[in-house]
């Protein structure tokens, strides 16, 4: 009797899952088909929304019946999406309704790494961050909490919680990706916002970057209308490619891109190629430049890259020719190499010399708010977005662990809100220049992305508080202390991004469904909760996410209706603008350097590292034995993000080693043998692909495999970890290093 | 004029992305670890440095003398009004003729119906609501097209009218709706 | 079987596979003790449960040996028997399937509907179990009986075995038991 008592109790109470609905209630037992018909309407709707299975955030049209996402399009009112998405965008019901998914605030309760934790409520998980962050805070300085996220609408909620902290050690992932780029257009243009115009363009160099299995699907979509129209492409890249298929396949020796770079203005400086009024008229700083490239001829470069003198003259003279409709593209995971942004630079300024800005089918400013208001005819269209007015943070006592914004050395150009995320786990093992003691991490892996697994795993051990936000359990929320459930970009609104390109244009994430696991939660809420229980609710000054979207749409005048109906705005009427496009001598007065002229030589790269306009610095090249290890993305994956979707998983569950035909028959494989690599320090097994689409001196795998954690069911353990072989090695302008790791490979 | 539904593939545009062939699964309840269509790489041929690689949509070729409709012992298979091959599911018994008869190996058991599926041109939910199918729609490379062949204004009859494309296995008489153009990439 | 002892037996079982509670914690042993009592099972089984307990006593240490094996066998990431009926019996492997509808229409037309509090999905194994709990507390044995062949046994056929296999303690007898019960078999 007393068990029953027991039973009722714990589970009819306050415990009971079901509860009986009023009017029927529990004494009833008479079935009524009619009530329940009622109940459940069958509804059917469409909500435009972003996509978040990268982070392109591409227009969506979610086909929603009965409250279930059935479908995934593109958002067909998007004409430079066409209403595309990509395999991955496709996934995405597999990934809202995957079982795997984190669906609860957890906190560790056995050894790191052991994998054992039991559930909590949100109210608990708050409370023992909050708790320890404060002990951190009391005993070493605000500055030991770093924050380490992907980059994206999340930031402006879950940085609030380290800035209110005072610590200075906030980190994007971009230093292990498109950084290098970023610094090279901050110091030629004075902004990152310079894109290209890939679909008109006549002629198109592309260096490593690989649009076809990297996909971005507007950029995607652009080369491809470019490629049918007859444009020319040719690929610089050591790894036969799905783009290099697609063009002019040129197998160049890896980290020597710049000499080919420089060898194109020796060229056309040399045959009188370029373009004399442009550089004239918009730049500062290229006889410096000319003499930097005066004795790279084609015949240097020949021997430094690999490419023939011949074929480097050829492809100068065919940029010079399509002039200014011919782009070199700038790259997007910009590592190869410890100078990387040089190069980046050295790719801007050759595009400078073929004059193709503001042009169609050249690079053109991004034309949102900021940039139109500075040209007179357009600044009816430019529409700024409302701020979030909220008090200014405390100041950080002390600077950044990576010496981001240090002037006088290269690290002043390191934009602040990225820093240089591999220096985390070098200063949280050495304690230099002073210690971190807690890392908060959202939707971000850095043990399967920022070099050296094993030096992360060590340098985890060390800390007082590890807490991982995200859809999954990742390989870092494995070995964290607290793992928080986020909800997935079906399940919330965000606030408005700008995503601008030839005209402004905003883009709303609205929630299409209820959260399938109704204890997950959006990242807004997260840390605003999270930050009112800390005492920052002043840094949180909305009530919800609809409100914050209120306020940044007040000013504008632009109706969220709009968003509801058609999922984006733009302003009515305006046409694709190019400044330059009628007139080749228009003043550039939307440019955001200083100077107001495109900076080839740039004081603050001088001042930063002696080199105003980019010099060539020669690295090793593989010895005898030896194989440059490479790696990319695959159309169906997203960094280390998505390997353990259903779907995903199920179309590429594994990567090998891409090998070339010749060097495999030397050591004796075959496609399909099991393998060792060998990167020295570590080691990892693998298979191989013998294949005749690789230099002979590199091997390549797609990145993002063999995760560690054994709570992803489908993707532990299967493929190559690259990420384990490369190295924590940082660059000038501490980006990650990822082109420059030897590997040797042996039959397992 | 009947319709007579057609589909092109140019595959020097296709990338192997899979967007068809994810959107294909979603948009037919197709269940895990079975496919209407994937694009797989034909290749790489060729040595270094002189490699090349493309891939090559596949699934139901919607043939006009359709075997697998002939083997059929029930009707389930069989012409619909606008001449596509479907599957009544009703009528099928699951006896894997049709898939034996199939030449490009497009049909499989459908592990949740047990009843034979393949590509139906995504008839039913898309295109007698005049949309395009999933797969063409959401094509990243731009590689498909679709309309009604019998139709000269189409986009599909302009193209075939203007560039030479191939069925797969000409050889079998099936009279495939689905056309290739292998230009740039043979 | 008596009523009673019929919801007792619902409701235990509903308690274990929800998840962790202090209170189904705290009293485990009584569980055990009507399970004893009321299902034929092996001494070894019921021996098994004793141990837990003799290791864990009733407190902090008994819950979290039991999140311990609950995260890993129902929960997050390496998922070896997702506790929602949709997974098996839609075959797409994907929550809130068709099964799920139709249980939480099948609690609806009972009068029953989710509390907010818990955020369970419908189809979840304790739910299913706490509602024949309901079934069986009001004499509805109509319902009880329609709700379990068309429902909660299909999906027991198929998750019982993949948690016996997993070899955790608690889980694993406990399905051992259910399976004695509900599918008559040991
Ligand atoms: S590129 Fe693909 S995954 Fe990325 S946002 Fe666009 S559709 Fe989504
Ligand atoms: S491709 Fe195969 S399944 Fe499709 S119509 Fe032809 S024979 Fe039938
Ligand atoms: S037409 Fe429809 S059914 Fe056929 S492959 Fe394309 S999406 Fe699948
Ligand atoms: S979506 Fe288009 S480009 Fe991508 S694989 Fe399919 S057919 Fe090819």
């Amino acid at each position: 009797m007393q068990r029953r008592q027991f039973l009722k109790g714990a589970l009819y109470g306050t415990g009971g899952t079901l509860v009986a609905l009023s009017g029927l209630g529990a004494a009833t037992t008479a079935l009524n088909p009619r009530r329940v018909a009622a109940a459940v309407p069958v509804s059917r709707k469409t909500v435009y929304s972003s996509c978040e299975m990268c982070r392109n955030q591409c227009p969506i049209a979610v086909k929603v019946e009965n409250g279930k996402v059935v479908k995934i399009d593109g958002n067909p009112n998007d004409s430079a999406f066409g209403g595309v998405i990509c395999a991955r965008g496709n996934s995405g019901p597999s990934l809202l309704y995957d079982p795997e998914r984190i669906k609860k605030p957890m906190i560790r309760t056995g050894e790191r790494g052991s994998g054992k934790f039991k559930e909590v409520s949100w109210d608990e998980a708050y409370t023992y961050i909050a708790q320890k962050l404060k002990a951190v805070q009391e005993q070493y300085g605000g500055e030991a909490v770093a924050q380490t996220s992907h980059i994206g609408p999340y930031d402006a909620f879950f940085q609030t919680i380290g800035k209110a902290i005072g610590s200075p050690n906030l980190f994007s992932h971009e230093a292990t990706c498109p950084m290098a780029r970023i610094i090279g257009l901050n110091t030629t243009f004075g902004t990152a916002a310079i894109n290209a115009d890939y679909a008109n363009t006549k002629y198109l160099l592309v260096v490593g970057r690989n649009f076809f299995e990297g996909i971005h699907v507007a950029q995607t979509r652009a080369v491809a209308k470019a490629l049918s129209q007859g444009t020319k492409m040719v690929v610089l890249d050591p790894r036969f490619s799905v783009l290099a298929a697609k063009g002019e396949w040129l197998p160049i020796k890896g980290t020597t891109d710049l000499a080919f770079m420089m060898a194109l203005a020796n060229v056309l400086i040399d045959e009188k190629l370029y373009d004399e009024e442009f550089i004239k008229q918009y730049t500062v700083g290229f006889d410096k430049w000319a003499a930097q490239v005066k004795d790279k001829t084609p015949a240097w470069a020949a021997k430094e890259t690999g490419i023939s003198q011949d074929t480097i003259i050829r492809v100068a003279r065919e940029l010079a020719q399509a002039k200014p409709h011919s782009l070199i593209e700038y790259g997007w995971r910009t590592t190869f190499t410890a100078d990387d942004f040089q190069l980046r630079r050295a790719i801007m300024i050759v595009n400078m010399m073929l004059g193709n800005f503001e042009v169609p089918g050249g690079y053109y400013q991004v034309k949102d708010a900021g940039s139109l208001k500075k040209v007179p005819a357009m600044a009816a269209y430019a529409k700024k977005l409302g701020p979030i007015k909220a008090p200014s943070f405390p100041k950080p006592k002390k600077g950044r662990i990576d010496g981001t914004g240090e002037k006088g050395t290269p690290r002043q150009l390191t934009p602040i809100a990225d820093g240089a995320v591999g220096q985390i786990t070098e200063t949280i093992l050495t304690g230099k220049p002073y210690p971190i003691k807690a890392w908060l991490v959202h939707r971000f892996n850095p043990v399967m992305s920022i070099g050296d697994t094993e030096k992360t795993l060590a340098a985890i051990k060390r800390l007082d508080l590890l807490v991982t936000c995200d859809l999954y359990m990742s390989d870092t929320a494995y070995y964290s202390d607290v793992v928080l459930p986020e909800c997935t970009y079906l399940e919330r609104t965000e606030q408005v991004f700008d995503m601008s390109g030839l005209t402004p244009k905003y883009v709303l994430r609205q929630q299409a469904v209820d959260p399938v696991y109704p204890d997950t939660k959006p990242a807004w809420q997260i840390y605003k909760e999270l930050g009112e229980k800390m005492g920052y609710g002043q840094y949180f000054p909305y009530k919800d996410i609809d409100d914050y979207v209120e306020r940044q749409l007040a000013p504008t005048g632009i109706s969220r209706k709009v968003f509801a109906k058609k999922g984006l705005w733009t302003p009515a009427g305006m046409k694709p603008f190019y400044v330059r496009s009628s007139d080749a001598k228009a003043s550039l007065t939307l440019l955001a350097t200083k100077s107001k002229k495109i900076e080839i030589f740039s004081d603050a790269v001088q001042e930063a590292t002696g080199d105003g306009v980019p010099v060539y610095v020669q690295y090793p090249q593989p010895g005898e034995g030896e194989f440059r290890l490479i790696e990319g993305k695959v159309a169906v994956h997203t960094n280390v993000g998505t390997h353990n979707v259903p779907v995903l998983h199920e179309l590429m569950p594994e990567n090998t080693l891409w090998i070339n035909a010749k060097s495999a028959a030397k050591l004796g494989l075959k496609t399909g043998d099991a393998i060792v690599i060998s990167a020295g320090k570590y080691e990892h097994k693998g298979t191989a692909n013998v294949t005749e689409g690789i230099r002979p001196d590199t091997v390549f795998c797609y990145h993002g495999f063999g995760q560690i954690s054994p709570q992803l069911t489908r993707a532990f353990g299967k493929g190559i970890n690259d990420n384990k072989l490369i190295p924590d090695q940082l660059g000038l302008v501490g980006n990650s290093i990822t082109s420059m790791t030897f590997v040797k490979v042996r039959k397992a | 004029m009947a319709k007579h539904y057609a589909m092109v593939i140019q595959l020097k545009k296709c990338l192997g992305c899979q967007a068809c062939t994810v959107a294909c699964k979603f948009e037919n309840k197709v269940p895990d670890g079975q496919y209407r269509t994937k694009s797989p790489a034909i290749g790489p041929s060729g040595t270094y440095p002189h490699v090349k690689v493309f891939f090559e949509k596949q699934a139901c070729q919607m043939c006009q003398d359709a075997p697998c409709v002939k083997v059929c012992p029930t009707t389930a298979s069989h012409y619909n009004k606008d001449g596509l091959v479907l599957i009544d599911s009703h009528k099928c018994v699951g006896c894997k003729y049709c898939m034996t008869a199939c030449p490009y190996d497009a049909r499989f058991i459908n592990k949740n119906t047990g009843t034979a599926d393949k590509c139906t041109f995504c008839y039913d939910t898309r295109i007698t609501k005049g949309e395009k199918p999933g797969c063409v729609s959401t094509c990243v490379g731009g590689a498909l097209l679709f309309g009604d062949a019998n139709d000269p204004q189409s986009e599909v009859a302009r193209y075939l009218a203007t560039h030479r494309t191939e069925v797969r296995k000409a050889r079998f008489g099936t009279r495939p709706s689905v056309h290739y153009d292998y230009e740039g990439v043979k | 079987m008596e009523q009673e002892t019929a919801e007792e037996l619902y409701l235990s079982f509903a308690g274990i596979f929800q998840r962790p509670r202090p209170d189904i914690a705290r009293h485990l042993e009584e569980l055990i003790d009507l399970w004893a009592q009321e299902i034929p099972s092996s001494e070894k089984v019921i021996g098994e449960l004793r141990d837990f307990c003799r290791a864990f006593p009733a407190g902090e240490a008994r819950e979290n040996a039991l999140w311990g094996e609950y995260i890993p066998l129902f929960e997050t990431g390496h998922v070896e028997a997702p506790p929602y009926a949709s997974v098996y019996l839609d075959g797409e492997g994907l929550v809130l399937g068709r099964e799920a509808e139709e249980v939480r229409n099948f609690y609806l037309s009972s009068g029953y509907g989710l509390g907010s509090e818990q955020g369970e999905l419908p189809d979840h194994l304790g739910v299913e179990l706490e509602f024949l709990a309901l079934l069986a507390g009001t004499g509805s044995w109509d319902a009880a009986q329609s709700f379990r062949q068309k429902h909660l046994l299909p999906f027991l056929r198929v998750i019982l075995p993949k948690i016996r296999a997993t070899e955790r303690p608690v889980y694993s007898q406990a399905a051992e038991l259910l399976t004695s019960w509900q599918l008559g078999q040991c």
